[in-house]
């Protein structure tokens, strides 16, 4: 299911011609991209003095760059063709087994024993999934019940915060800047050129995909599609983890629900992705588009003074007005693909005629 | 001819037997292929032939036997190792990445050629290397197109040229050509007899025993989980080979046609019907009772297009249709079944059956409503619905274990009867039938072919949508030529043989 | 066909034995229903097999059940539906919001035909037009939530309702609670439906293979439409009572019923039919996750205590069906 995320209409087997198909892709693709153009020009005519500053872009990137990291371990594990549904927990783990262990830790140790954790955490998942073949949609659903169960039995089993004992400097991660630009977005930036080089540029990562797009023929070819799907889930656990790592540095606390909206907002974010520019694939491109197009909403309508649930209702309309375009696109497509086929037969034959 | 002797054995496989808990699926089965070697693989489904495959590719350990390659015995067999040794399979599924395009495809599984400092893959010399091996196997596909912008026939020369693209050795293929239309199998098998001039070895695996006659030089016949005989090809007759297969003497495949039986009124009559996706253009034809009309043409001629635009599955853009005297307008396959005509799909699993359903659902699935108890509650009355469907069994002979065993444990042939059953359930005014014996073993074609004439003789029109000449011949009382999505010949009863419709095909 | 086995070539025993247990691996989950019976009754034998209890355990499940039946509908179409819980609290508000306006009997079914509009919606947008089911309903159910906190501002509603909807809610009708008439009033309409009418042969079949459904007259966009449909109204439904049960529209009640009920439905897909979902196996599955609570709750285990046991019971309970499938899948198909 996860190889098709946006539209289902795209199963007719017919000839197509390429040419065609380059320019109608090519059009479809920017449709959201382009709404994303059309919320900035919106905002900015709604602020100008505040919203479409420099400050206020690195404003965005800030508010983002967790949601970003989160979503772009999320993207790989959608790329191998699985759900993992225990990415918020993992976030909110990390975030409370970093405000837990720092105070009595030295930091670098701290963070590397949370992303450790996070990491084996991915990792049971992925064997689980793996070995007994089963369903990764109810594995990390479960797996997100009982991380949960530990995250508040952690925070003295009644939900309280943990707040004491963090270092300044660990601190200063999530609140300063270099050259004006908080170090967080240089985090986030990192990670989505590692993850886009992986997925695009390596053999791991172009196998990543081809476990997702046909596991047969991957396993077929002599992929190691297990492995590849442990990876997949290694790092939308680990990068889960970091995303808890930081949400510390950044707030400065940690309590057991901290992670949880992290679950439906990376969702969404690599789910838009998938309808953007490479339409029908999760990749990094796309899903950097759709956390921009979520902080931008977020950071105008803040801007405007317009309460929190509304700007679910206007995510979660612009999640369907995005797919449906591309969907529509698609569709259109199709239909223009098979007007071009009733030259087909005809040409085929003059070329056989003529060898 | 016959084999060269001084080829080297490139294969051998000695006494192979698997077993699996209750059933013995192979037992002391030889086999050997030489160098540049077409040897087909034969048998009906049960043989033992996926099997003795799978054994080979490592995907079976086998119980006993022994395997050499080049002489060499092999011990553990593991796909991987299998890979190493060269050998390589194609399956019917073809197992293309559907996002990737041929380059990629063609490399899936094998090493990228990477950038020297970073790792990173290089694209350029990806190309540069794909093209040159399909250049070398005389395809003519741009490596950077999508591979799901292909047609199957092209899909079947990316799936060789990966097979190749490292040095594979023994090429096995699995029903290459089930889905081929005939200029398309030729441009294969060119490719085929290229490959083998060249040293690789090719099992070829196929129910089109026409195919085997033209294309390989010995055959294995494969029976109940043991080798029957491998002979030289040139040595055998068709009807040999069917009765090699099914056991006992030569046996006629098709059914005996009363040349003089008459016909009955005109069931359907089509004038310049025009298909919405221009397939098909300005077509006139008539179909009658106790007719079997026959339908065939190359790739795209339209011949399989009628059978979906006459069951409403496409959509019409202009022309008339006349059934039972009365307008006919297709809009939907319910209008179609409301009007009583059924279409036997050309793709059985995905197109004809609910596999995860039982027998006797799949039977009413067309017809639910009329095995209602009562029209307010719509609850399904199961005895009468179960009745039905035995009946339908008996009538066409169907293998199960009962009206309730689940569809997608039956045999290719008796789920194909299965979706017969379920447009017999109601005599239909017009059977279409759409590539009916695809991937069917020998004596369930038979048995279908019985049925067809039969279900004729009682009075049903049916058309017959297909691309096996042989069977056309065999079967039709007539049959049309299409070309270009129209008709361009007609060929009456009398001058009916596979030579000459394939000829018409071509357009003599 | 392929030969039978002779004596001298059948399987090695062992082998039998893990193949007949493998067998088994349909009841699984009753086995572990009634072992988990077994445990609790005898850990608090005065307490826990008891009436009352047993009847407090139904009342627990009821809403949750009721959810689950339809959400099983959409399941076996294969589609997705993340928005249950978020139609259920919506109703629970909407319905807290019309009562002190008009009568029960007005705002009940004003609510409900909302759940058949969202239904409607989450149909068309997935089965229409064709975006995943998955995307559509994450879409709808975020809009939901916003529309929720929107229209309570964080609070709940409880003035005005009438005690004759609380009574709905915490009412008995000989000794048996009215939510559990409702939930298997729910369970026996769905079964009958899915399993025995017209609606359900179609369901299962565009549910197990499309396009030969629409090769055979079936008209499948209606189907999911149908399938969303109840998928909406039950959520509704839910959402109705939970508030006659809080007596208040709470902008959170449906929390936690998602997992739940996804939980429910994915444990009943283990038993009767494999790795399909139907009626029966939620039911089941509802009855073990109601089960588990409750004995926790009995034996005072914290609650955070009780996420991790849910959680490990449920990778559990997939691990070892998913280990039973590969020990009996040896068996040579066709």
């Amino acid at each position: 299911m996860a190889s098709e995320p946006v539209a289902r209409k795209t199963r007719n087997g017919r000839a197509r011609s390429g040419g065609l198909e380059r320019v109608g892709l090519t059009v479809g693709r920017l449709g959201t991209v382009l709404g994303l153009l059309l919320l900035v020009a919106v905002f900015a005519a709604l602020k100008p003095s505040v919203f479409p500053t420099v400050r206020n872009l690195l404003n965005i990137l800030n508010q983002i760059s967790l949601l970003g990291i989160c979503a772009a371990g999320l993207t790989l594990c959608l790329a191998v063709g699985e759900f993992d549904l225990s990415i918020g927990a993992v976030a909110t783990l990390g975030a409370v087994l970093t405000a837990g262990w720092m105070p009595t830790m030295h930091p670098v140790l701290a963070v590397l024993a949370v992303l450790g954790v996070c990491l084996v955490i991915g990792l049971a998942n992925g064997l689980i999934i793996t070995t007994l073949r089963v369903s990764s949609f109810m594995t990390t659903l479960g797996m997100m019940t009982v991380l949960m169960g530990f995250s508040y039995w952690y925070t003295s089993g009644s939900g309280s915060i943990l707040y004491s004992g963090i270092p300044k400097p660990f601190l200063q991660i999530g609140r300063g800047t270099f050259l004006h630009i908080p170090y967080l977005i240089f985090v986030m930036a990192a990670v989505l050129v590692l993850l886009h080089v992986l997925l695009n540029h390596t053999a791991t990562g172009r196998r990543m995909y081809a476990v997702g797009g046909s596991p047969e023929a991957s396993r077929f070819a002599g992929i190691p599609v297990r492995r590849l799907k442990l990876l997949g889930f290694a790092l939308s656990g680990t990068l889960a983890g970091l995303t808890g790592v930081l949400l510390v540095a950044r707030l400065g606390l940690a309590e057991p629900t901290i992670g949880d909206r992290f679950l439906f907002d990376a969702f969404t974010v690599v789910f838009l992705g998938a309808a953007s520019i490479r339409v029908g694939q999760f990749h990094i491109l796309g899903t950097l588009i759709g956390a921009l197009i979520m902080g931008t909403i977020f950071n105008g309508f803040t801007l405007l003074d317009v309460p929190y649930h509304l700007q679910l209702v206007v995510q979660g309309a612009i999640l369907i007005v995005a797919v449906t375009s591309a969907g529509l696109w698609q569709g259109l497509l199709q239909s223009v693909r098979v007007q071009s086929v009733r030259q087909r037969p005809k040409e085929a034959r003059s070329d056989r005629d003529a060898a | 001819m016959a084999l060269d002797e001084a080829r080297a054995l490139r294969l051998e496989m000695r006494g192979i037997t698997k077993t699996f808990p209750g059933t013995v699926a192979c037992e002391g089965v030889d086999f050997d292929l030489h160098k540049g070697e077409i040897h087909a693989l034969v048998g009906q489904n049960g043989a033992g032939k996926s099997t003795l495959i799978k054994v080979l590719a490592g995907i079976h350990a086998r119980d006993d036997g022994e395997i050499l390659i080049d002489g060499k015995p092999v011990e553990h067999l593991t796909p991987r190792l299998a890979h190493d040794l060269g050998m390589r399979f194609i399956h019917q599924e073809l197992n293309l990445v559907p996002q990737f395009n041929v380059a990629e495809n063609i490399v899936l599984g094998n090493p990228y050629p990477k950038r020297p400092v970073v790792g990173t893959i290089s694209w350029r010399r990806l190309n540069r290397q794909v093209r040159s091996i399909l250049d070398h196997l005389g395809i003519s596909i741009d490596p950077r197109r999508a591979v799901q912008s292909l047609t199957i026939a092209e899909q079947w020369t990316v799936a060789i040229a990966r097979a190749l693209y490292t040095r594979g050795q023994i090429l096995v293929m699995d029903e290459p050509t089930s889905s081929l239309a005939r200029d398309d199998v030729q441009e294969l098998f060119d490719l085929v007899r290229s490959l083998a001039e060249r040293g690789t070895s090719v099992i070829y695996i196929s129910h089109r025993l026409e195919e085997i006659f033209e294309l390989t030089e010995r055959v294995t016949v494969l029976k109940d989980g043991r080798k029957v005989t491998t002979a030289d090809v040139a040595d055998l007759s068709l009807s040999e080979l069917v009765g090699l297969m099914v056991g006992g003497k030569p046996q006629e495949l098709y059914p005996t046609i009363d040349q003089e039986r008459a016909l009955g009124d005109v069931a359907i009559e089509i004038e310049e019907l025009t298909s919405a996706d221009g397939r098909i253009v300005d077509l006139s034809l008539e179909v009658r009772d106790r007719e079997v009309l026959g339908v065939t043409g190359l790739l795209g001629a339209g011949h399989n297009e009628l059978a979906d635009l006459l069951f409403g599955v496409q959509a019409v853009a202009s022309g008339r249709i006349t059934l039972d005297g009365k307008p006919y307008r297709p809009t939907t396959a319910r209008t179609a079944i409301r009007r009583g005509v059924g279409l036997v799909p050309a793709e059985r699993r995905s197109q004809g059956v609910v596999g995860e359903m039982r027998l006797w659902e799949n039977i009413i699935l067309a017809h639910i409503n009329r095995f209602l108890i009562d029209p307010i509650s719509r609850i399904v009355h199961g005895r009468r619905a179960r009745n039905a469907a035995l009946g339908q069994m008996r009538a066409l002979q169907i293998v199960a274990t009962g009206p309730d065993q689940e569809v997608q444990y039956l045999s290719g042939g008796n789920q194909q009867k299965a979706v017969l059953a379920k447009w017999l359930l109601r005599k239909p005014r017009l059977l279409i039938l759409s590539e009916p014996t695809r991937g069917i073993d020998v004596s369930a074609k038979a048995e279908i072919y019985a049925l067809v004439r039969k279900l004729a003789d009682e009075g049903s029109a049916i058309l017959f949508a297909s691309t096996e000449v042989e069977e056309l011949a065999g079967v039709c009382d007539r049959v049309l030529v299409m070309r270009g999505g129209k008709i361009a010949a007609e060929l009456p009863r009398a001058s009916l043989s596979a030579q000459r419709i394939m000829e018409a095909c071509y357009g003599e | 066909m392929p030969r039978r086995a002779t004596e001298e070539n059948a399987a090695p025993r062992w082998k039998q034995w893990l193949s007949a247990i493998g067998g088994l691996r349909k009841y699984g989950i009753i086995v572990s229903l009634v072992l988990l019976f077994a445990i609790f009754s005898l850990l608090r034998p005065g307490i826990f097999p008891t009436v009352s209890n047993l009847m407090s355990i139904l009342k627990q499940i009821s809403l949750l059940g009721i959810l689950s039946a339809g959400l099983t509908i959409c399941l076996v179409l294969g589609d997705f539906d993340l928005s249950v819980a978020a139609v259920a609290t919506w109703s629970g508000v909407m319905v807290a919001a019309l009562l002190p306006q008009m009568s029960m009997w007005a705002a009940i079914p004003l609510v409900v035909s909302m759940g058949i509009g969202i239904g409607l919606v989450n149909g068309f947008f997935s089965a229409v037009i064709g975006i995943s089911p998955f995307i559509v309903t994450l879409a709808t159910q975020t809009m939901l939530r916003g529309l929720t906190l929107w229209y309570t501002g964080g609070y709940s509603l409880y003035s005005g309702i009438p005690s004759a909807f609380i009574r709905i809610g915490r009412g008995t009708f000989l000794g048996i609670p009215y939510l559990v008439y409702v939930m298997l009033f729910v369970y026996i309409v769905i079964f009958i439906s899915a399993n025995h009418t017209a609606f359900g042969k179609r369901l299962y079949a565009v549910g197990g293979n499309p396009i030969a459904s629409r090769y055979s007259g079936i008209r499948v966009i209606r189907v999911h439409l149908i399938g969303f449909v109840i998928s909406g109204v039950l959520a509704a439904l839910t959402g109705v009572l939970l508030a006659a049960r809080l007596s208040s529209g709470q902008p959170r009640a449906g929390e936690g019923l998602l997992l739940s009920a996804f939980a429910a439905c994915f444990l009943g897909a283990t038993t009767f039919r494999l790795g399909r979902f139907n009626i029966l196996g939620t039911f089941v599955g509802v009855l073990f996750i109601g089960t588990l609570n409750n004995g926790m709750v009995l034996l005072g285990v914290p609650f955070y205590l009780q996420y991790v046991i849910q959680g490990a019971i449920l990778i559990l309970a997939i691990a070892a069906s998913g280990l039973a499938r590969s020990l009996a899948g040896a068996r040579a198909r066709r």
